[in-house]
């Protein structure tokens, strides 16, 4: 085989190469380590990257090292655990919150030809697969975000409902335990939106939507169910309490000012459902028996509760 | 293949140095408690490993894994179930957020990576370092999927090493298994080595 300049090899290699040998001196460090470190091969020859770098304090490094030295084993230093190996300052990235050179790391064991053993560095720059990683992180995050979220009122949307309140049902067989569920719909909303407009409507749903959610649990979802019409889901929660929460909605809403309308021009009626283990149903007829006792408080003169059977 | 008492003893003892040790450097490195049980070590054949390891053949797991030469050849895995990786990456890097239904990222594979490295080489180098036994390891990969699959070219070995422990960070704990496949010869040599260590270690007990 043709004798190849490996050194030239060295350094034309995309990566930062660096060999220690069992002193953990540099004896190798390639044109992309000094290009990007402004530390040339024979300032970096004969000294440890502590010398190189004061205060590169890396027990991690260290522990990998004698790993490869003692045991012959490879190690690779990722960049999740390690963010980076070698400080390098990155101006240009410092827009997208990093400022130092991310690096993932491997290190293995050569051997020369009197049995002298050394450490093989090679160090990647995955700067912009991070970057692009989180970016990409946060707009799935965003959208899924949004795909549950109705953007009026940003409560949860009927798709979430129904997502969710499959698993509720599981966990309340498995766990015993009820589930309310509330049909709200605010009282003569098309008169509001006719006398005053869709903007103060939409105002209107705005600010009922922060008033009913004042008066739920953490633990409960409010949903905008469609229109002027919203749901309330209450694990871990059975008549009693369902119909107390629901009329201190039905005040609370009746004695707010909301959007621009005085206390009292704005009231709500709710139909009360409960899921409970011992007598199954559906999400579906859960719903649809909330909604018929909400159209039964809406026949008996609005601005009240009425509750369906556990 | 059954080990002595002696022998699962010792094996024991070195799989708890090679935990201990391992436990040391991830929780220097995540700058967190981490602990690793007392292995649960056992010889048991390919058709036996998943009742050793507690994973049914169709389950889905993460496995780190590193080709082993030398004087021991063969395979050494550390496996989880897929589910408890993903949580252990979130444990280990805090701030990584899975997604439902996407899949983990190429950095969180790195991680477990690395932290698959810390535990194999540690491990495997404690043992081929007390047994005297000369191995190399290769560069760690990771791979997903069923097991049967991903333990498939294991059918035609004799014998799996199997370490069974559980990593805690927190409060809460992870299954996983260090799981070392060989060949007939090796095993037996393994087991050859280990009795020589104990003979070894008898000998120094009389001399003291």
């Amino acid at each position: 085989m043709t004798a190849l300049p490996y050194q030239e090899i060295i350094n034309h290699l995309p990566v930062g190469v660096l060999v220690v040998d069992e002193m953990r001196k540099i004896c190798c460090w390639n044109a992309w380590l000094a290009d990007y470190t402004s530390i040339d091969g024979k300032e970096a020859a004969g000294r440890t990257l502590e010398e190189l770098f004061p205060g590169h304090d890396n027990s991690r490094f260290a522990f990998a090292l004698e790993q490869v030295l003692k045991s012959k084993s490879p190690q690779i230093m990722s960049q999740a655990l390690n963010r980076y190996l070698i400080p390098i300052r990155i101006p240009n990235m410092e827009r997208h919150g990093v400022s130092m050179m991310q690096q993932t790391v491997t290190l293995e064991h050569l051997a020369d030809d009197g049995g002298r053993g050394y450490a093989l560095v090679s160090i990647m720059n995955v700067t912009e697969n991070v970057v692009r990683s989180a970016a990409l992180t946060e707009l799935a995050h965003k959208l899924q975000h949004d795909s549950n979220r109705d953007h009026l009122t940003m409560l949860y949307n009927r798709r979430f409902m129904w997502e969710w309140l499959v698993q509720q049902i599981k966990q309340s067989n498995r766990h015993d335990h009820q589930v309310a569920c509330l049909m709200l719909d605010l009282d003569n909303f098309k008169s509001i939106n006719d006398r005053y407009g869709h903007k103060e409507g939409d105002a209107v749903l705005r600010g009922f939507a922060g008033i009913v959610d004042e008066h739920l649990r953490k633990s409960d979802i409010l949903v905008r169910y469609g229109g002027e019409e919203f749901v309330v889901l209450m694990p871990q929660c059975d008549i009693e309490a369902a119909i107390a929460a629901a009329w201190r909605t039905v005040r609370g809403v009746r004695e707010a000012a909301i959007g621009s309308l005085a206390p009292g021009q704005v009231t709500c009626s709710i139909g009360i459902s409960v899921y409970d283990p011992g007598n199954p149903r559906t999400g579906e007829e859960l719903l649809k028996e909330a909604d018929k006792r909400l159209y039964e408080a809406k026949n008996s003169g609005k601005d009240q509760v009425v509750p369906g059977s556990a | 293949m059954q080990l002595t008492p002696a022998q699962h003893d010792a094996l024991s003892e070195i799989a708890n140095i090679g935990a201990s040790r391992s436990a040391k450097q991830l929780s220097m490195l995540l700058d967190d408690e981490i602990h690793l049980s007392v292995p649960e070590v056992a010889i048991v054949s390919v058709a036996e490993l998943p009742g050793a390891i507690g994973v049914a053949v169709t389950d889905d797991v993460a496995c780190v894994y590193q080709d082993m030469s030398g004087c021991l050849t063969g395979k050494a895995r550390l496996i989880f179930h897929t589910h408890e990786s993903r949580m252990l990456v979130q444990m280990l890097v805090g701030s990584v957020h899975v997604l439902s239904g996407i899949s983990m990222q190429i950095y969180e594979h790195e991680a477990m990576k690395e932290l698959g490295n810390i535990i194999i080489s540690v491990c495997i180098s404690t043992m081929t370092d007390m047994l005297g036994k000369e191995t190399r390891l290769a560069i760690p990969m990771y791979c997903e999927g069923v097991f049967e699959e991903i333990i498939e070219e294991d059918s035609g070995n004799a014998g799996v090493l199997v370490m069974k422990t559980a990593l805690t960070a927190g409060r809460r704990g992870i299954s996983g298994a260090l799981i070392v496949t060989l060949s007939l010869p090796d095993i037996i040599d393994l087991l050859k080595s280990l009795d020589n260590f104990l003979a070894g270690c008898a000998d120094q007990q009389e001399t003291k």
